[in-house]
C-alpha cells in the first residue's frame, strides 16, 4: 500500500537505471577508438550528452516537486526515478570521462557531480532511517502539542513556585525564561542546550549559571527540599521537583526532535547549492569543449 | 394602556419576517402592532458579532418587501431596517413578550408581559427558532444591569462582571471579558459538563490561572441595585450549603440558553406532526396554521433564510386581506417545471404530481412546494441509466411516468421493476453510502430528483414520509442483502416484522454472552464487534451500512459470542430468527450466500483476534472517524520526512489555503491521521447549512459551494474532526520559476488573507478531495516519499494486513 522511494512501482526506475548502466558498460568495453577512450569519441559524446541531459532533468526535480497541478506522474515516482537515474550517472559520467582527470573545468564538473550524487545517497539513507527514529522519539505526539505541554508545565511550575517563596519563584522564573530550545543551525544539529538559570547564593552573585538539562535548577530545588522543615512547603517543593523533572524530559524530547529533524534535512543544504555549482560548471565544460573543438 | 387595545393584525416578533409584515401592513394603512419581547428589533441579528457579514441568499429569489435588504455587514442591514422603521413609522411595542394567545380568528386575545392584553383579528407568529433567552427568574432580574447577550466584549473595561451559565456561550463570553475586566462565572453544577472540549480546557485553565473566578454549585438568589457605590449592582449567590456569596458588580450577563418556542406555539393551539426536535408546524400554502387566523412565517415555519422570511412577511399580509397573490418563488417553480412535457400551468402541474404520486399527496401544500423548488425534473429515454451501482449520489427519485428497472448489485441478472408513483434511491439516502444497485429506464420515463437535504428535512418533519421511506428501505435492504431474486411483494411480510433500531455512538447493540439470535442489518453508521480475550477487549472488525452482524448466533448458539457497539450514530434493521428462516423458505439459495459471507468474516476475525496489535489499529481507526469516513488521509510516519509538500500542494491548488493540517491529528503505531476531511457517509457538516452550500459530488467528495456559503460557521461547529476553517480570500502569487530563480513573488504554500473586503469576508473551506482534478488529491500526488495516502474503508483490511510493527 505504501511505497518508499526505493521500492516505488517495484523499483521500476532502479531497473531502468541498471539497464542504462549495463548498456553503457558494454558499449564502452566493445568500443575500440583510435585514440585511448575519451570524451571526444562518438561514444564519449553520446555518454556525455546522456549525462548532461540527465543532470538537467534531475535538477528539474526541484521545479516538478513544486508544480502542484502537474499530473505527469506523482512526485513519489519522480523522486524514485531521480534517485535511481541519478545514481546511474556515476557509471555513465565516469565512462564519459574515461578516467581522464586533471586540474581543469571538466574535472571540476565531474567532481561536483559525484559530490551531488554522494550527498543524495546520504539523503536517501536519512529519509529512510530518520522518520522512524523521529517518530519513536516523539511517541506519536505532534511537536505542536509537545510545545503546548511545555507551556503548560512552565505555567504550573511558576505558579507553584510563587506559592512557596519569592526566592524560589525568582529562580523558577529565571529557569523558565533562561530555557533555550533550538538556536543556530549548529545548535540545532548538535542538540545543544544553552539554558541558564540565576541562582542566588551567599556571595550574592548576579550571573546566571549553566542549566544544561535543567540540572542546576533541579539540584537547587532538591537542596531546598532537603533543608525544608516539613509541612506544606515540603510538599510543594516535592511537587515542584517533580514538575521540573517532567520539564527536563519534555525539553530533552523536543531538543532531540529538533536535532533529528535538522540532521535529516541538513544534506539538502549541500545537495542543492552544489547542484547549482554543477550546472554552472557543466555549462562551462560544454562551452569550452565546443570552443576548443 | 390598561384599556384593551384592538388591532386587525398582531405581528409577534420583529425579525426580518415580522418587520417586513409590519412594514407592508403600515404601507397599506392596516391597523396592526408589532410585538417585540426585547429592547431592540431583530434580536438575533442584533446579537451578531460586530461587522459580521449578512448574506442575501438565495440569490435568484426576488425580494418582495417594502423593507430594503441586501447582503452587507450587520450594521448596514440593521441601519437599513432602522430606516424602514422610521419611514413607515412602524408601530413596535418593545418588551412586550407574548405569554399566551387565546381565542380565534376575529377575536384573538394576546396576553403580554406586565399583564397587558391585546385584541387582534389575526395573529402572525414570526418569532424564529432561537427562542427568548431564559431569564434568571430571581428578584431583580429586570434591572438594567442584567443582560442576556454580549455583542462586543471589548466594549467593557475595568468592570466587575458576573457571567451566569456553564454552556459554550457563557464560557466564551467570560473568557473574552476576562481580558479587560474582573470576571466571575457562576456554574450551577460542579463541572462544565455541557461545554465543547476546546472551551472546557480554556475555561479550566483560566480558572486555574486566576484570570477569572468560578463559583461552582451556586444559584443566583437576588440582584439588587446599590446606588452610590463603585459597583452599581450587587448579586447574591447561594452555594450548595445555602451559604450566601455577595458580589458587587457593574453588570451581570446571563447566558442560560433559549427557551425553545415550541411549547409556546403549541400552547396557542398549533399542532406539530411529531416530537422530533426539527419538526415544523403544519401550515397551509398561505402560511396559516391549524388555528384559523393564526399564521406562522419565517424560521419557525421552516424558512430560515432572511429573504424568504421577508417575502413571507409581505405575502402573509396579502393573504390576510384575502388577496390571491402568487408566492415570490412562483417564477422559480415555473423554471423547475419547464422540463415536464405537459402544457399545463404551474398549479396544474403541481396538482397532477400530487395526484399521480402517493408520497407527494401526503405532504402539506407548503412543504410540497418547497420540495418541488429544490427538486429537478429528468426525462429518460429507454435504456438510459438513472444511476449506476457505485455512484456516490444520495438523492431520491420519484417516478412520475414510465418504468425503471433496478439491477441488484449482488446478482446482476436479477432485475426488479418500479413503476409510476414509486420511489427509488432510498438505500443511499439513508445509509449515505454509494448506490448498491443500478437503475435503468425500461421505457421513456419522467423522474423527479429530490436532494438528500430536502428529504432529510421532510423525514424529520413529516411522519408519513418517514414511515413510507422506512418501510420501503427495510424491504429493499432485505432484498439487496439477502434475497435479490425475490420481489418486494414476496418479502413484504418479512419486512413488516423487522424493526428499526437506533444507537448512539458507543452504545451497545448487545454484549457478549447475552441471549439473542436476531440478525442486525446496518442501515446507517457502523458497528464494532469485539470479544473479551484474557480479560481484554479485542476488536474483531467493523460492520458498515449494507452489511449485517449477529449471524453467528443465529446459526446455532443462541447467545452472543461477541459484543456489538455502535462506532458512530447508527441505525440497524433487526430481523428475528423466525423471519430469517421464513426468508430461507422463500429463497433457498440464501443459505449458500449466508455461509460464504460468514466464513469470510470469521477468517478476518481470526486474523485480528490472533494479533492484538492489529486489533488495536482497528480500534484506533474507528476512534478517529473510520466508522463513518469514506476517505481518510493516513500518513505513514516511517516514510514522512515532514517536508509539508502535501500542505503546500493543497494551498497551491486551493486559493492559497491548505485544507489539511499534517502535523495535527492522532497517531498510533506509525499511522498518523492528518487533520483533513473524512468525507463522512452522513456528513455532520451538512446538517445545519442554511443555504445548502455543502454538497456531495458524484464521486463521493463532500465539498462547499463557495458562492452559496454565507460563513455562518455551523458546519465548522458541527464537524467532530475540526477540519473546516472560516477564512477570507487569499493572495495568489506569480510564477514558480521566477520565485525559484530570483526569489521574487511568494513562496509556495499558505498565503495571507487579502487586506480587502474580500479578504475579510469569511467563508467555510474544507478539503474537496481535488474533485475537479482527474489525477486525484494534490496532497497525495505531491508527497515525495510516498507517505501520504488517501484510504477508503474497503482498503482498511489491506492497510491493517500490511502494517508492520
Amino acid at each position: 500500500m505504501y511505497q518508499s522511494i526505493l521500492n516505488y512501482d517495484n523499483a521500476k526506475y532502479g531497473r531502468y537505471a541498471l539497464y542504462l548502466m549495463i548498456v553503457s558498460v558494454i558499449l564502452y568495453i566493445a568500443h575500440d577508438p583510435v585514440d585511448p577512450p575519451n570524451g571526444g569519441t562518438w561514444l564519449g559524446y553520446t555518454l556525455g550528452t546522456i549525462s548532461a541531459l540527465l543532470i538537467l532533468w534531475l535538477s528539474w526535480f526541484g521545479v516538478r516537486k513544486r508544480q502542484y497541478r502537474s499530473s505527469t506522474g506523482t512526485v513519489n515516482g519522480w523522486l524514485s526515478a531521480h534517485v535511481y537515474l541519478g545514481s546511474s550517472l556515476i557509471v555513465v559520467g565516469t565512462l564519459h570521462s574515461a578516467g581522464q582527470l586533471g586540474w581543469n573545468i571538466h574535472s571540476v564538473s565531474y567532481v561536483l557531480m559525484l559530490l551531488v550524487i554522494i550527498s543524495g545517497f546520504l539523503g536517501v539513507y536519512l529519509y529512510r532511517q530518520y522518520p522512524a527514529i523521529i517518530m519513536r522519539n516523539r511517541q506519536n505526539q505532534p511537536r505542536r502539542l509537545l510545545f503546548d505541554e511545555l507551556a503548560e508545565l512552565d505555567m504550573k511550575s511558576n505558579r507553584l513556585a510563587a506559592k512557596i517563596s519569592p526566592e524560589i519563584a525568582g529562580v523558577m522564573a529565571s529557569a523558565v525564561n533562561g530555557t533555550t530550545i533550538g538556536g543556530s543551525v549548529l545548535d540545532q544539529v548538535l542538540g545543544r542546550d544553552k539554558s541558564e538559570v540565576l541562582i542566588p547564593d551567599d556571595s550574592s552573585r548576579k550571573d546566571p549559571v549553566k542549566n544544561t538539562n535543567q540540572q542546576a535548577l533541579i539540584q537547587y530545588l532538591t537542596r531546598q527540599l532537603a533543608n525544608s522543615k516539613g509541612g506544606a512547603v515540603t510538599t510543594q517543593l516535592q511537587e515542584l521537583v517533580g514538575l521540573s523533572a517532567q520539564r527536563k524530559n519534555l525539553l530533552a524530547t523536543l531538543r532531540n526532535d529538533i536535532k533529528l529533524q535538522s540532521k535529516m534535512q541538513l544534506w539538502l543544504y549541500f545537495h542543492v547549492p552544489v547542484t547549482f555549482a554543477l550546472l554552472a560548471a557543466l555549462t562551462a565544460h560544454i562551452i569550452t569543449v565546443f570552443l576548443y573543438w | 394602556m390598561n384599556a384593551l387595545s384592538k388591532v386587525k393584525v398582531a405581528i409577534v416578533g420583529s425579525g426580518p419576517a415580522g418587520l417586513s409584515a409590519a412594514a407592508h401592513a403600515a404601507e397599506l394603512g392596516l391597523s396592526y402592532v408589532l410585538l417585540e419581547s426585547g429592547k431592540e428589533f431583530s434580536n438575533t441579528i442584533q446579537s451578531y458579532q460586530k461587522r459580521k457579514r449578512v448574506m442575501a441568499e438565495p440569490g435568484e429569489l426576488p425580494l418582495r418587501s417594502p423593507v430594503v435588504f441586501e447582503a452587507g455587514s450587520r450594521e448596514d442591514v440593521l441601519d437599513a431596517w432602522s430606516a424602514a422603521i422610521d419611514k413607515y413609522q412602524i408601530n413596535i411595542w418593545y418588551q412586550a413578550e407574548v405569554k399566551g394567545i387565546e381565542g380565534s380568528q376575529g377575536n384573538f386575545i394576546l396576553h403580554l408581559a406586565n399583564d397587558r392584553k391585546l385584541n387582534a383579528e389575526f395573529v402572525v407568529l414570526a418569532i424564529g427558532t432561537a427562542g427568548n433567552p431564559r431569564k434568571l427568574g430571581v428578584p431583580g432580574d429586570e434591572l438594567p444591569y442584567v443582560e442576556y447577550t454580549l455583542r462586543d466584549p471589548d466594549e467593557f473595561k475595568n468592570e466587575s462582571i458576573v457571567v451566569i451559565g456553564a454552556g459554550d456561550a457563557a464560557i466564551e463570553n467570560a473568557l473574552a471579558l476576562a481580558k479587560q475586566n474582573q470576571v466571575f462565572i457562576v456554574n450551577r453544577r460542579a463541572e462544565f459538563s455541557r461545554a465543547k472540549s476546546g472551551n472546557l480546557s480554556a475555561i479550566l485553565r483560566a480558572i486555574e490561572d486566576d484570570q477569572l473566578t468560578c463559583h461552582y454549585q451556586c444559584n443566583t438568589a437576588t440582584v439588587e441595585e446599590t446606588p452610590g457605590s463603585d459597583r452599581p449592582c450587587l448579586i447574591t449567590l447561594k452555594d450548595g450549603e445555602d451559604k450566601e456569596i455577595k458580589i458587587p458588580c457593574n453588570r451581570i450577563i446571563a447566558r442560560l440558553g433559549g427557551v425553545p418556542p415550541r411549547r409556546f406555539v403549541e400552547s396557542c393551539g398549533v399542532k406539530f406532526p411529531n416530537d422530533e426536535p426539527g419538526a415544523l408546524p403544519e401550515l397551509s400554502s398561505k402560511y396559516e396554521s391549524n388555528v384559523a387566523g393564526l399564521y406562522i412565517i419565517g424560521a419557525l415555519g421552516g424558512y430560515p433564510l432572511i429573504k424568504q422570511a421577508m417575502n413571507q412577511g409581505y405575502e402573509v399580509i396579502e393573504y390576510i386581506l384575502g388577496n390571491e397573490i402568487e408566492p415570490a418563488d412562483h417564477g422559480l417553480l415555473q423554471n423547475r417545471l419547464t422540463a415536464l412535457p405537459y402544457e399545463l400551468s404551474v398549479d396544474e402541474c403541481l396538482s397532477l404530481l400530487r395526484e399521480r404520486i402517493p408520497f407527494f399527496s401526503t405532504l402539506n401544500p407548503l412543504l410540497f412546494r418547497e420540495l418541488m423548488l429544490e427538486s429537478t425534473v429528468h426525462v429518460f429515454e429507454k435504456g438510459d441509466r438513472v444511476f449506476n451501482r457505485g455512484d456516490a449520489t444520495t438523492s431520491i427519485y420519484t417516478i412520475l411516468d414510465g418504468e425503471i428497472s433496478l439491477e441488484s448489485g449482488t446478482q446482476k441478472e436479477v432485475q426488479h421493476t418500479t413503476k409510476s408513483g414509486e420511489i427509488i434511491g432510498e438505500l443511499s439516502l439513508i445509509s449515505g453510502q454509494r448506490r448498491p444497485n443500478t437503475a435503468i429506464a425500461r421505457v421513456y420515463s419522467i423522474l423527479i430528483e429530490t436532494p438528500r437535504r430536502t428529504m432529510v428535512k421532510l423525514i424529520a418533519s413529516v411522519d408519513s414520509v418517514r414511515i413510507g421511506i422506512d418501510r420501503l428501505f427495510v424491504s429493499r435492504a432485505i432484498q439487496e442483502s439477502f434475497t435479490p431474486a425475490l420481489s418486494i411483494d414476496e418479502i413484504q411480510d418479512v419486512a413488516g416484522s423487522a424493526s428499526l433500531e437506533q444507537f448512539k455512538p458507543g452504545q451497545c447493540v448487545y454484549e457478549e454472552k447475552d441471549q439473542g439470535d436476531d440478525i442486525h442489518l446496518v442501515r446507517k453508521g457502523a458497528v464494532v464487534l469485539s470479544r473479551l480475550i484474557d480479560n481484554k477487549e479485542r476488536i474483531l472488525r467493523q460492520v458498515r451500512a449494507g452489511q449485517y452482524f449477529g449471524d453467528i448466533s443465529l446459526m446455532n448458539v443462541g447467545y452472543r459470542v461477541e459484543t456489538a457497539k455502535a462506532a458512530v450514530a447508527t441505525e440497524t434493521t433487526r430481523l428475528s430468527k423466525d423471519a430469517f428462516l421464513n426468508l430461507i423458505k422463500k429463497d433457498n439459495s440464501l443459505i449458500k450466500r449466508f455461509q460464504v459471507n460468514l466464513s469470510q468474516n470469521l477468517l478476518s476475525e481470526a486474523d485480528t483476534q490472533a494479533e492484538p496489535r492489529k486489533s488495536a489499529i482497528v480500534d484506533f481507526l474507528i476512534q478517529h472517524g473510520a466508522g463513518e469516513a469514506t476517505d481518510l488521509l493516513i500518513i505513514n510516519e516511517t516514510l514522512c520526512v515532514g517536508c509539508d509538500n502535501c500542505e503546500m500542494a493543497c494551498a497551491e491548488t486551493h486559493q492559497g489555503i491548505s485544507r489539511l493540517d499534517r502535523k495535527l491529528g492522532p497517531s498510533f503505531s506509525s499511522l498518523h491521521i492528518a487533520t483533513a476531511c473524512r468525507h463522512c457517509e452522513n456528513p455532520h457538516c451538512m446538517k445545519d447549512c442554511p443555504t445548502n452550500a455543502i454538497l456531495r459530488a458524484a464521486d463521493g467528495e463532500v465539498f462547499i459551494n463557495d458562492d452559496k456559503c454565507i460563513g455562518c460557521g455551523n458546519c465548522k461547529n458541527n464537524c467532530p474532526y475540526g477540519v473546516i476553517q472560516l477564512t477570507g480570500k487569499r493572495n495568489t502569487h506569480g510564477g514558480l520559476l521566477s520565485w525559484l530563480l530570483t526569489g521574487l513573488g511568494q513562496s509556495p504554500g499558505e498565503k495571507k488573507p487579502l487586506d480587502t473586503e474580500e479578504g475579510k469576508k469569511k467563508k467555510a473551506v474544507k478539503c474537496d478531495l481535488c474533485k475537479d482534478d482527474a489525477a486525484g488529491p494534490a496532497c497525495v500526488r505531491a508527497c515525495p516519499t510516498g507517505a501520504a495516502k488517501r484510504i477508503k474503508p474497503l482498503q482498511f483490511d489491506q492497510l491493517i494486513g500490511q502494517h508492520t510493527f
